[in-house]
């Protein structure tokens, strides 16, 4: 009967422990799962920025955005909107915008990067570009 | 005789499940260990993997923009070197210094130097680790190709404002 006793509260000691581990391990992964969002959503960013400035840098120069967009496999989606969509983590899109002036031609692009999280689109990151073409003034 | 036998079997049985308990533990403690530092080492490479990349593509965005000036952004070889140079001399001037971007040993170097001094590739300061660079100056943007430490290519845009930028014969 005490034999049975002891090997009861070992039972129990080791079942304490077990869940003990349990509740550890969750806490753990939970930790890791938490981290590991946070490292894909960063490197999703960092590939959004460097892919983004990129286009930037060459819309900045062109007086024909739209084919600077076309080479870059950008494909109209909208009246004003292109969409590359390379990635299945993340969307680049760029909303184009032409202002004409009393002296020339005024081209506004907001390059901005999605990213599917929990069903819903997150911003991860918006660039603005500008490039001004002199007209001749009358 | 038949209590005697019964009571071994009976206490076999708990011993075995207290075994099959701890083993349990064991085994998924390992996995777990296992697991996670398959995970943090993962995170840990891929973070650093992205520094370097970072690091890279900001040195090259702000280096370029600060040193854009009319004529100072040029590209050319050197001992058969794939060289950045941003022109710090007065125009017109032969004497003068130059900032020199490259690859050299496994790594992107910059170096300041007199242009009347022979160069030394080793003697630029490592920036981050890089194996080839590919520069290429057209309608006043200028693109930029490095081969990272793992091979990978970096495409790197800067629109050169002032300068328009020079390809001297590579």
């Amino acid at each position: 009967m005490k034999h049975q006793t002891s090997s009861h509260s070992l039972l129990v000691e080791i079942m304490i422990a077990v869940l003990f581990f349990a509740l550890c391990s969750t806490v753990l992964l939970e930790g890791f799962v938490t981290a590991r969002e946070g490292s894909s959503k960063n490197s999703a960013a960092t590939d959004a920025m460097i892919e983004g400035r990129n286009l930037v840098e060459q819309l900045n120069l062109s007086a024909d955005p739209v084919s600077v967009l076309a080479e870059n496999g950008y494909a109209q989606t909208g009246d004003d909107l292109w969409e590359l969509k390379n990635d299945p983590a993340c969307r680049m899109e760029v909303r184009l915008e032409q202002k004409a002036l009393s002296t020339g031609v005024l081209y506004e692009a907001v390059v901005t990067a999605w990213r599917q999280s929990g069903g819903e689109d997150e911003c991860l990151i918006t660039l603005q570009s500008a490039h001004y073409e002199a007209g001749e003034v009358a | 005789m038949s209590r005697r036998t019964f009571a071994p079997q009976r206490h076999s049985m708990t011993g075995v499940f207290v075994f099959l308990l701890l083993a349990t533990f064991a085994v998924l403690s390992t996995v777990m260990v296992v697991l996670s530092a398959r995970l943090y080492r993962s995170m840990v490479l891929e973070s650093a993997e992205h520094t370097s990349q970072r690091v890279l593509h900001s040195y090259m965005w702000n280096t370029i923009h600060s040193s854009d000036r009319a004529g100072a952004v040029s590209v050319r070889q050197e001992d058969g070197t794939n060289v950045l140079a941003f022109d710090w001399s007065v125009p017109g001037e032969e004497k003068g210094y130059e900032t020199l971007i490259y690859c050299s040993d496994g790594q992107l170097r910059e170096l300041l130097h007199s242009k009347q001094e022979e160069f030394v590739s080793r003697y630029g300061e490592a920036i981050c680790p890089a194996r080839e660079l590919y520069a290429d100056i057209q309608d006043q943007l200028l693109t930029l190709r490095v081969v990272d430490e793992n091979g990978r290519e970096e495409l790197i845009r800067v629109a050169l404002y002032a300068s328009g930028g020079k390809e001297d014969a590579a």
